[in-house]
């Protein structure tokens, strides 16, 4: 299943790459992408491991949120 | 402004203020050696230490906040690493300036980006923030669009923009659909018409029966085309992953090694040779950032994007855009692609003097009066309602090939020379350039009619700038004749042409010119409704004009909202630009970074590396990121 998030919050194009990569390394995730000027999180999951993700999100950088669209 | 924004704004005008004359004083100081230690010491040494204090209080929250949250190589806590090495090694101005840069780089990445964000919603959000719900006794209700249902009834009154998708109910205007398909002339809405939200209503109010959802109207989707589309990455932006996921780790080691390691290899006795390794370490880390890379490459994907979309080309991805670029290859539709496909019965040429035209024409609205085909549509005229088809039985239609039904007990045939073949009814071919109809009616041929279709208006000039663009090969399928086609390609200098095909033909033809080696980047062209077995075949799938249906938005990778051919070459230029843009910034940033890690590790221009390590570091973030920007100025297209 896909599932798309608006990300806001991010400091810069770095940390969204690595937020990017760390989302991807959750088990249950097949892809992550991050678009980093659109502010898009595009992610292909094999089971629902929302919670996983929004707790990497809260524990990645302050002030930065997560909220799904799709 | 916020207070927090002011803060950061006057620190780091009260930091530049104090860089540069602290600048010229060291180096004076350094030329005529005047009691440099007391300069040093009572000047320089407090002054930059408060602009450095005033800067870094946001620096120390932050690297507090991401050790807690176990991230210790953030690129503000090694800038705050290196600027305090540099200050406790007696390098003053250089641990102001590293902060002071960076601070500036930050705030003109943060603009940047805004400015780049902002100028594709720009373009593409027109989506409304209300629509106006049209209650029994006539009550209007302002709501959110997300709020509205299928079949709610909404008003929307002469200046306002269609909110959502829907049917008119009731009224009659002028809508102005150009945010849509580029089209400057008004359109007629009556009641019955399908109208798309995003267009204008220009004359009196209009009724709308919404037919789809807020998030599923044309719109929403449009939005989503560009902004959620592909979660596929370019080569180029897979590769500076990869480059950074190295490269910051790799230099990191290596400003380690530096800083323990090459005093050993001089006076390791000596304090300045420690203080010597630590501040070509420290120069290290202020270049570990491959910020310029991360944010120029994709910074160059989204501008183009949103260049594009503002010519009204849809573009769903950085992975497209770049595909565009390295087009060499395009397979054309004819019809409603390179002609406008609105067929015009132009002349009916009867067998022989017995047989009238309005006889032929008669009959032939008869056994086209079911079909929605374009020709068909084009012999019935606009209104079908003088015509009695009480007597028309067994209809059947024949795939390539045309219809065949009984009138009045006697069969009917309406169609292409194949089709009268088929019957064994000799004809007279007629040789007139377009789609000829043959009509014949109880085993005798009545005569054939002529309907052409013209060619759009930039059709021609497209055409002729596809080979500029290194567009080498171009080809035109159509399941119409050979005649017409031909004619088509010679206009448009178009030299394959393949004609007669049928649907699964199209397809098959597609096959081939993709399996075809010499062709490396495909792209198919139509419109959008009934390509997508094309479309899925080669690798860019372009629709025209397809807004407003579903199915050629899902099928195709661009979307070519005005359905000009002239888009295309509009839109392959902007992505070539893109993607130079793109390489000469990754190239360049490489390179100077890789030259500034050299330099500090072969510590060869000790004096300067911190100078030029924040060259390496802002000021090329800086340069690329101003280059992906140029993106948004052009000449007029």
């Amino acid at each position: 299943m896909e599932r798309i998030y608006v990300v806001k919050g991010l400091d810069c194009a770095n940390c969204a790459r690595e937020f990017e990569e760390k989302v991807s390394k959750i088990s249950g995730v097949t892809k992550a992408t991050l678009n980093f000027m659109a502010e898009k999180l595009i992610v292909n999951l094999e089971n629902d491991v929302e919670n996983e993700i929004l707790k990497l999100a809260e524990n990645f950088e302050d002030g930065l949120k997560l909220k799904r669209i799709k | 402004m916020s207070k927090k924004e002011k803060y950061d704004i006057f620190a780091i005008i009260f930091g530049v203020v104090v860089t540069i004359p602290m600048l010229i004083l060291t180096f004076t100081i350094a030329e005529d050696k005047l009691g440099p230690s007391d300069v040093k010491t009572l000047i320089i040494l407090p002054l930059s230490l408060l602009a450095y204090l005033l800067l870094i209080y946001d620096f120390l929250v932050k690297t507090f906040k991401n050790f807690k949250k176990k991230r210790f190589f953030d690129e503000i806590t090694l800038t705050l690493i290196a600027s305090l090495v540099a200050f406790i090694v007696g390098e003053y101005v250089e641990g102001l300036a590293v902060v002071v840069f960076f601070q500036i780089g930050e705030k003109f990445e943060d603009y940047a980006v805004n400015k780049s964000r902002k100028s594709i919603k720009e373009v593409l959000d027109i989506r409304s923030d209300k629509a106006t719900l049209y209650l029994e006794n006539g009550i209007e209700k302002i709501v959110d669009p997300y709020d509205v249902n299928v079949n709610d009834l909404i008003i929307v009154k002469s200046g306002e923009r269609i909110p959502l998708d829907g049917v008119v109910f009731k009224g009659n205007s002028f809508l102005d659909t150009s945010s849509l398909t580029g089209e400057s002339v008004p359109r007629r809405a009556k009641e019955g018409d399908t109208v798309l939200s995003g267009v204008i209503n220009k004359g009196s109010p209009l009724i709308i029966k919404v037919t789809k959802p807020f998030y599923d109207s044309t719109v929403s989707k449009i939005m989503d085309m560009v902004e959620n589309a592909t979660n596929t990455k370019t080569q180029n932006e897979k590769f500076i992953t990869k480059f950074s996921k190295y490269y910051t780790p790799i230099v990191l080691i290596l400003a380690l090694l530096i800083a323990i390691i090459t005093p050993f290899f001089g006076d390791y006795a000596s304090i300045d040779s420690w203080s010597n390794s630590f501040f070509n370490a420290a120069s290290l880390l202020v270049v570990s950032c491959p910020c310029a890379l991360v944010l120029s490459v994709p910074m160059a994907y989204f501008v183009g994007i949103g260049e594009a979309s503002k010519i009204k080309m849809l573009i769903k991805g950085s992975v497209y855009l770049e595909d565009l670029a390295k087009l060499d290859t395009v397979i054309l539709d004819k019809t409603g692609t390179i002609t406008k496909g609105n067929f015009v019965l132009t002349d009916i040429i009867p067998v022989d003097e017995s047989v009238s035209k309005d006889e032929i024409l008669k009959l032939a609205r008869i056994a086209e009066y079911n079909s929605l085909h374009p020709i068909a549509l084009s012999i019935i005229g606009n209104n079908k309602n003088d015509i009695d088809i009480s007597e028309w039985k067994n209809e059947e239609s024949i795939d390539g090939e045309g219809i065949k039904g009984e009138y009045k007990g006697k069969i009917l045939l309406a169609g292409n020379s194949k089709l009268l073949d088929r019957f064994n009814i000799p004809y007279i071919k007629n040789d007139e350039i377009g789609t000829i109809v043959y009509i014949a009616y109880n085993n005798k041929f009545l005569g054939s009619m002529v309907i052409k279709d013209e060619i759009k208006e930039d059709s021609e000039f497209a055409l002729k700038e596809f080979k500029k663009l290194g567009i080498k090969n171009t080809f035109m399928l159509t399941g119409d004749n050979l005649e017409t086609a031909s004619y088509v390609a010679k206009k448009c200098n178009i030299e394959n042409v393949k004609a007669n095909l049928l649907p699964l033909d199209k397809v098959d033809e597609v096959k081939k010119i993709k399996g075809d080696k010499n062709n490396k980047m495909v792209a198919f062209a139509g419109d959008g409704v009934n390509d997508a077995p094309s479309m899925s075949i080669v690798d860019l799938g372009i629709s025209m004009g397809g807004i407003g249906s579903d199915a050629a938005i899902e099928a195709s990778d661009i979307v070519i909202m005005d359905d000009k051919l002239s888009t295309l070459t509009k839109g392959k230029r902007i992505a070539k630009r893109t993607l130079n843009t793109v390489y000469i910034n990754i190239v360049f940033a490489i390179l100077i970074k890789l030259l500034a890690v050299i330099i500090a590790t072969l510590n060869i221009i000790p004096s300067y590396i911190m100078w030029i390590a924040i060259f390496a570091d802002v000021g090329v973030t800086f340069l690329c990121v101003c280059h992906s920007l140029t993106l948004m100025i052009h000449k007029k297209r």
